[in-house]
């Protein structure tokens, strides 16, 4: 639900000023994490950047960061400050305030004027970033995914505590808020998939049968169906919210980075070392190549237009963006050549 | 020749009123001597500092180096700010761009314009610089930037790069410069005794200990500049670093003499060769004084010696049940040789070096060693967070020779060491299908000489310094452009390695004849790979692969290796405290207390 550009969040707050938080809870659920979705009319794209081919540590070419793009367009423009190694993007917009973050190497980076200026919220013990998550509704919430745990601040970056009671390894790739309530959250870690109803507080084993995890995803439509992936044991799919896990058809040992769906969950894909596009139309069920990616060694990031489910973006392991406009039958460069391309998104 | 490495022949030294002794290996300093009095030392010292300082102050290559040393010596202020200022408008290299830029301004920060004081101050704000993934990195950003948060305080965060503010940047940036000297100094340094980085850590504590505003800071920099250089010391021969390293390149790992660490043997130990780097201008235009013990310490080779040490492991992320595990490493310390080795296993990603002999003969070539070549995506996953497979394509990219089969850089986890004083014994139980199947072996050509004995031994001369070496296995022998390779192409594998100089064993030949009468018995089964010997000295070594090491019937456990022991450095696991003796001087860090005793 969305009434003229303001998120549900914002209507929240809204008629928390109003009415105080007992009216606002009979108008919206103050647990449901998931944000509107843009409307692509007036968004731009944004790509984390991790690295240039052939970047060193200390001898940069710099070049890597936040970049931002219009749709439809090969041109791409930095807005962070360069030299910033980025795993990863997200952002917070209640309809009165817009962050946008950055995972990276050096902390999260936060912007409050739209890419202008930025602020790392982090300190030295809370470093290497792998995965950002804000709370939707309240800003001074944020979730870290780290190699060396979860982390989370409540008081707007100002500290940051580890999170990892239930989890015995530390190594967390990314980390999953479920759209239906912002206190459970899934993290993609060494030995399992996890899963908190508690923000953050405890963890429980969700029985995946995975290692290594590497790739989460809810159904948009039906967030009770989970996919999960990762080193070499291909995808595993729960659709009863991780009671039970099998394995999905046609993937048996390939490994996955990223999942991506149609707004209407009707068309997945996924992508991964060496496995070029995959594509799904049963809700990540079995699964077939779109595309092979001639030449292109792994592909870490996907999008899919939210009004054009035909229009497909892949962000690649050094050859910059990919797209298709045929639901991946032909494929052109899209930018960024020589670049990682961690993330893609559509953002107001 | 890299610009920034000068080799200064005896003669150019001479030339230069750089007094170099008669009798010591080329180049090494006449102060090189253990007994030589404090006002020997500060001359000989000072005179190297100044032919650093005067070759950077001028040169006209135009960067941090040149204007810092303008700045320290007063000469020509205008052209080391316009220097300064060119440079400044193309800041790159994250954070060795750091300690650089702020090394300069804090040398000329009094002299320099108020142009060029604005330019810095300018680039502190605009310039990103990156904190880097390696340990050797964070102390330089840190240090770094915990020294330009004193210059610059009370700005808001719009005034620096990281849009934190001076107070924040600088409790974030102490907060981690304190906790790395805790660990330390605890468990052990973690990019331990790496003749290539030892200087990125060494130049970070001497900008802490000359320019820290902060009294607490500035004698921790001191104190773990003390800390680094004594590490180093009773591990140096000629200037070298003896033993394993946690991280060392291609080629310097076959010639130990230049390495960076090498620039800082001359500078404070007078050992070595004759060397100006632009890894040692900042501290030979700095106030930092080595402590005489350090240097008798560096410089006193009368008696042979083991030295044991602890270090750590750098931080594991994947495939680990601890995040830092501990190392054991073992030297035995001689004056014309050392051997030394880390107990195997992968104990650093990419440039590891497990174990070696060095010596004083024939520069530069003055090593023997061996490994077993192996890469791996499982290796890379430990210590990098990006995804897996994609990183051996991402460190060729930087470090060209890891997946390269002939490499001579690197750990293996299927390596294992057992030394006991100047003998030592390396298995190898390769899991089939690795990368490489083989083991290799190097040998200068330089040596006086090779020979492949009938009795199974290779025994070489290098000057006064002899080695036996047992392959386990058979292998081939090619000549390439520096050394000969000896490669055996066996998975169950090894050898064991005698050294004795001329003053332990008497000639070449007697050395070669008691060796004759020494077979390894080795078990080389799958899973079952072990080796039974008695040394030239008469001890019975046992070393089952991995772990199980006995001498003379006796458990040998690793567990037990202090941070430090040997005749001159005593430091206890968790202590944070390290006592340092040389006859009857005494000197003890205490970072608990921030204490220097004597």
């Amino acid at each position: 639900m969305n009434f003229t550009g303001i998120s549900r969040p914002g209507w929240t707050l809204i008629l928390r000023m109003l009415f105080g938080p007992a009216l606002a809870l009979m108008f919206f659920d103050p647990l449901v994490a998931q944000p509107a979705p843009p409307k692509a009319e007036g968004s731009r794209l944004f790509a984390a950047v991790f690295i240039v081919r052939g970047s060193v540590s200390g001898n940069a070419t710099g070049g890597y960061g936040l970049y931002v793009g219009a749709q439809n367009d090969t041109v791409w423009t930095r807005i962070s400050r360069s030299s910033t190694l980025t795993f990863g993007l997200a952002l917070f917009d209640n309809g009165r305030t817009r962050r946008y973050y950055m995972a990276a190497g050096n902390g999260v980076h936060r912007s409050t004027d739209g890419g202008k200026s930025w602020k790392i919220l982090t300190s030295w013990r809370t470093e290497e970033i792998l995965c950002v998550v804000p709370d939707p509704v309240d800003s001074s919430v944020i979730y870290v995914a780290t190699p060396f745990g979860v982390f989370k601040t409540v008081d707007d970056g100002a500290t940051w505590e580890k999170k990892m009671n239930g989890i015995p390894a530390w190594f967390i790739q990314r980390i999953l808020m479920d759209p239906r309530d912002r206190r459970t959250l899934y993290a993609a870690a060494q030995t399992d998939v996890f899963r908190t109803t508690d923000a953050g507080e405890h963890w429980q084993a969700m029985g995946s049968g995975l290692e290594q995890v590497l790739a989460l995803m809810q159904m948009p439509q039906d967030p009770g169906v989970m996919l999960a992936a990762g080193e070499l044991k291909g995808i595993r799919r729960t659709t009863d919210g991780g009671k039970t896990w099998s394995a999905a058809r046609g993937v048996d040992s390939a490994i996955i980075y990223t999942f991506r769906s149609s707004r209407d969950g009707n068309e997945v894909y996924a992508a991964g070392w060496k496995t070029g596009l995959l594509g799904s139309s049963d809700q990540g069920a079995s699964w077939h190549q779109v595309w092979p990616a001639p030449g292109i060694d792994a592909i870490y990031s996907l999008f899919v237009y939210p009004d054009d489910p035909a229009h497909l973006l892949v962000g690649t392991v050094g050859d910059g963006i990919e797209e298709s406009l045929d639901h991946g039958v032909t494929w052109r460069s899209a930018g960024l050549p020589g670049t990682q391309v961690k993330q893609i998104e559509l953002y107001p | 020749m890299n610009r920034n490495r000068v080799i200064l022949p005896a003669l150019a030294a001479t030339l230069l009123g750089l007094p170099v002794s008669a009798g010591g290996a080329s180049g090494t300093a006449a102060d090189a001597r253990s007994n030589v009095s404090r006002a020997e030392y500060l001359r000989g010292y000072q005179q190297r500092a100044q032919v650093i300082a005067s070759y950077y102050d001028t040169s006209m290559a135009g960067d941090y180096y040149c204007a810092a040393a303008r700045y320290a010596s007063g000469k020509d202020i205008r052209t080391a700010d316009s220097m300064f200022v060119a440079a400044l408008k193309r800041p790159g290299g994250d954070m060795f761009w750091m300690f650089s830029c702020i090394g300069a301004y804090l040398n000329g920060k009094d002299r320099m314009s108020p142009e060029t004081k604005a330019a810095v101050r300018n680039a502190w704000k605009t310039y990103a610089p990156y904190r880097g993934d390696t340990e050797n990195h964070w102390a330089m950003y840190y240090s770094s930037l915990f020294l330009a948060s004193e210059q610059w305080p009370g700005l808001p965060g719009s005034e620096w790069y990281n849009g934190k503010s001076s107070e924040e940047n600088r409790a974030d940036a102490k907060d981690y410069l304190i906790h790395w000297m805790e660990i330390a100094t605890t468990i052990g340094q973690g990019e331990f005794d790496t003749p290539h980085y030892f200087t990125e850590y060494a130049v970070s504590m001497s900008l802490l200990a000359d320019f820290a505003k902060d009294p607490d800071m500035k004698q921790r920099g001191k104190m773990m500049l003390d800390y680094l250089l004594v590490d180093f010391a009773d591990e140096q021969l000629d200037g070298q670093y003896l033993g394993g390293y946690s991280r060392i390149y291609q080629p310097e790992v076959y010639m130990p003499i230049t390495c960076p660490a090498s620039a800082f043997a001359w500078l404070y130990f007078g050992t070595g060769e004759p060397v100006v780097s632009y890894w040692v201008l900042l501290p030979a235009i700095g106030e930092y004084r080595l402590p005489q013990i350090i240097h008798r310490i560096a410089t006193d080779r009368s008696r042979s010696y083991v030295e044991r040490e602890r270090k750590r492991v750098r931080n594991v992320i994947r495939f680990g049940k601890e995040k830092n595990p501990p190392v054991y490493k073992y030297t035995y310390v001689t004056k014309e040789y050392g051997i030394g080795s880390l107990q195997g296993g992968l104990l650093q990603p990419i440039q590891q070096h497990t174990w070696g002999i060095q010596y004083t003969y024939g520069r530069p070539f003055t090593t023997i060693f061996g490994l077993h070549p192996y890469w791996s995506s499982y290796e890379l996953g430990m210590f990098f967070p990006e995804e897996i497979k994609p990183l051996i394509a991402d460190v060729v990219g930087s470090k060209g020779t890891y997946n390269n089969p002939d490499k001579w850089t690197g750990g293996s986890p299927f390596e294992r060491t057992f030394q006991y004083r100047n003998t030592l014994i390396v298995l190898y139980d390769i899991e089939p299908g690795t990368m490489t199947e083989h083991i290799d072996g190097f040998f200068p050509r330089n040596l006086q000489e090779r020979v492949a004995d009938s009795s199974g031994w290779v025994f070489c001369k290098a000057g006064d310094t002899y080695i036996g070496w047992y392959p386990l296995q058979a292998g081939v022998w090619t000549q390439e452009a520096d050394n000969w390779r000896f490669r055996s192409n066996h998975l169950r594998n090894g050898e064991v390695v005698e050294v004795r100089s001329k003053s332990e064993i008497g000639s070449f030949e007697k050395f070669c004849g008691a060796l004759r009468l020494r077979r390894p018995g080795a078990e080389l089964e799958p899973g079952n790979v072990a080796v039974e010997y008695t040394t030239l000295g008469g001890d019975r070594m046992n070393f089952r692969f991995p772990g199980r090491r006995t001498l003379n019937g006796k458990n040998v456990d690793l567990t037990k290796t202090p941070l430090f022991d040997g005749p001159f450095l005593h430091a206890a696991v968790g202590s944070q405290k390290l006592s340092i003796t040389y006859g009857k001087e005494k000197l003890n860090l205490d970072f608990k207390q921030l204490t220097i005793t004597e």
